[in-house]
């Protein structure tokens, strides 16, 4: 009783509502410019909150990473440019609702999905914190490489008619991600001397060139170029009525879930939420020829997915201390900052501070709807401008994000290479989403794959001993093989 | 070199290129320095294991391609971009480049300023008043936002010496 009255204090106090909003604010401005990511975002604001108290500091960190969460989709929607991994998904027929003359309803589902989203991650965080985190304990080094090949194969084998060219981008972005000095034996691995590339290529590189730039090309191609785009009429922000949201429950839900088990999972993150809920509300929808033509299901699944883990991911911070992504772990240093220690002791000794933030948490994705309400129709409106403006603009917007990354101008001929491989991958019709997907989760399948090997004695049966590796490499497979077959039967003549 | 695109097919070619990327990928894995530090599986283990994997996927590709009837081969064609559009996202790519290459010496506001006049008139727009304003405003907000609000630390180019001097 007393921790609900924490949680209740905490929404009616005016430095939380602030706290909340102001956050909540910075997060959407920061999560929409490609390159701000979100923990970039949290870290910005991080020095103001040293004279804060504990809780307030806690709000409006969780609130920039509510608001960013939701911002990220803004340009993945309107200029094709996902600002983080966890709105790359959303590219797809956000981009393509865009083009319909769709824009303000994709914006709209992405938002009231995200807010209630986000609710039903907040209502988990806030009940089953202690409990459910004990998932997270089940995964092994075998299990966490076997989810990672799970992910790209799933994607991979829903790439319409071209499940070979998925399985190849996959391994292309898995190559990328080996890049960089290796974190093991600190050897620089396809580096050819260039310090700069020493650290790997970041993932906003891989994303703005493969997405972003190469679209630029593909647009700079197209015959009407000094028209407006397509979606000029639609220049407001279209809310999903009741009816329209009772009706993609299905996507919805099976965002719920694999969002409450991907932010449970340490490293594993909203990208692999929404992409996971994305390829699953493919499946399991009515209409999955829609998909990557304007659905709005392939628009809502992603968009709930990654904010029900801006709340669940803070399961594992809170619990044990272990952040899942640079986003909680700005958050975990934070809570250091202000001599808070988590795991489960800090329940006990500051339940103002966990209850208030579950309070505050509340505040922001309610902050996000109306901060959304209010200011997504003059960014349409923004987007909606002739292409001899707007294609400036962006590609502006691209280069200063991609910049700010490491201050580094190697890293925009680098964006300009990546753009130009992404530009020949699309004339070829090879899909981008397996590649940018295991640039995604490179690092993670390669640290546990070989930490299994080293567990096995460098025997790779260790896989199939583990139950859990076993089934998810098993399902993998099966989707591979199937999805082969079929592609074959269809274009092959004897 | 027609005939031969036709036997093989786009996706056919573009598997050889994969097959031969995969083997230069293997052999440079293979050449990784070996480190005590890298345990059993050393720095070379996954990369290999991709090398391999990529060109078992291309065999497959070019395979597909060989078997696909001609009506899908043919479809596959026409859905390459035209020699245009190509040429085009060509030449916008450039523009690009171009940006990268002036923006070290130029700085910022002065290549975002130059970048948006020129992509303007690359779609078409004639060189007006109007279009140097938009490129003066887009180059001034753009500062605004990263250099001083974000406080990213853009490229000042040569004007902090010249006027030092």
């Amino acid at each position: 009783m007393q921790d609900f009255l924490y949680v209740l204090e905490a929404m009616v106090s005016p430095s939380i509502i602030f706290a909340a909003f102001a956050g909540c604010l910075w997060g959407m401005m920061g999560g929409s410019l490609p390159g701000i990511s979100t923990s970039i975002a949290m870290a910005l604001l991080l020095p103001f909150t040293f004279d804060l108290n504990p809780s307030t500091a806690m709000v409006l960190l969780a609130s920039v990473y509510v608001g960013a969460e939701y911002g990220g989709s803004i340009p993945a929607i309107l200029i094709r440019t996902p600002a983080s991994g966890s709105a790359a998904a959303t590219v797809f027929d956000g981009y393509e609702m865009h083009r319909q003359g769709r824009s303000g309803e994709a914006l709209g589902l992405s938002l009231v999905g995200g807010t209630i989203g986000g609710l039903v991650g907040l209502v988990v965080l806030a009940t089953a914190t202690e409990t459910v985190a004990q998932l997270a304990l089940l995964f092994t080094p075998p299990a966490y490489a076997a989810l990672g090949i799970l992910g790209i194969s799933v994607v991979a084998s829903v790439s319409s008619g071209a499940m070979v060219k998925g399985v190849i981008a996959g391994i292309l972005g898995l190559m990328i991600a080996t890049i960089g000095t290796d974190p093991i034996s600190g050897i620089g691995r396809f580096i050819y001397g260039q310090a700069d590339l020493l650290e790997g290529i970041s993932i906003i590189l891989i994303m703005m060139g493969l997405f972003a730039l190469s679209e630029q090309m593909m647009q700079a191609g197209q015959p009407d170029m000094a028209a407006a785009p397509e979606a000029r009429r639609s220049t407001r922000l279209v809310l999903p009525s009741l009816k329209t949201l009772w009706r993609l429950r299905v996507p919805q839900v099976i965002a719920w879930v694999l969002g409450l088990i991907e932010g449970l999972t340490p490293g594993g993150g909203g990208s692999i939420a929404s992409f996971m809920s994305y390829n699953e509300a493919r499946r399991w929808s009515k209409e999955p020829e829609k998909f990557g033509h304007g659905s709005e299901e392939g628009v809502i699944a992603p968009e709930t997915a990654n904010n029900v883990v801006a709340s669940t991911a803070l399961i594992p911070t809170l619990s044990f201390g272990i952040p899942g992504s640079n986003s909680t772990a700005v958050l975990l240093g934070a809570l250091l900052i202000h001599g808070l220690q988590p795991g489960p002791l800090l329940f006990a000794r500051h339940p103002e501070v966990v209850y208030g933030l579950f309070g505050g948490l509340f505040v922001a994705n309610f902050a996000m709807l109306v901060l959304g309400v209010i200011l997504l129709s003059p960014i349409i409106w923004l987007v909606n401008q002739p292409k001899p403006y707007l294609q400036g603009g962006i590609f502006i917007l691209i280069m200063s994000g991609v910049y700010s990354v490491n201050n580094s101008t190697f890293d925009l001929g680098l964006v300009l290479g990546i753009g130009a491989l992404g530009f020949i991958l699309r004339a070829l019709s090879f899909p981008l989403l397996p590649m940018v997907l295991g640039a995604v989760l490179g690092p993670m399948i390669e640290a546990n794959y070989r930490r299994s090997l080293l567990m096995g004695g460098g025997d790779p049966i260790i896989f199939l001993h583990d139950p859990l590796s076993a089934t998810l490499l098993a399902l993998a497979l099966l989707m591979l093989v199937t999805s082969f077959i079929r592609e074959t039967r269809s274009s092959v003549h004897f | 070199m027609r005939s031969r695109l036709a036997i093989i097919g786009v996706e056919g070619w573009a598997g050889l290129v994969l097959l031969c990327l995969a083997i230069v990928y293997w052999l440079q894995a293979d050449a990784l320095p070996r480190s005590a530090l890298g345990g059993s599986i050393g720095a070379d283990g996954l990369p290999k294991l991709l090398g391999v994997a990529l060109g078992f996927m291309s065999c497959l590709l070019i395979l597909q391609s060989i078997l696909a009837s001609p009506r899908i081969r043919q479809q596959k064609r026409d859905d390459l971009p035209s020699r245009t559009e190509i040429l085009r996202a060509v030449g916008f790519w450039c523009i690009g480049a171009g940006f990268v290459l002036v923006l070290p010496w130029a700085g910022y506001p002065v290549a975002v300023a130059a970048a948006l006049t020129t992509i303007g008139m690359y779609y078409g727009r004639r060189p007006s008043l109007r279009l140097l304003a938009f490129a003066i405003a887009g180059a001034v907000i753009f500062y605004l936002l990263f250099q001083k609000l974000l406080g990213v630390p853009m490229p000042q180019g040569i004007w902090p010496d010249l006027f030092g001097r």
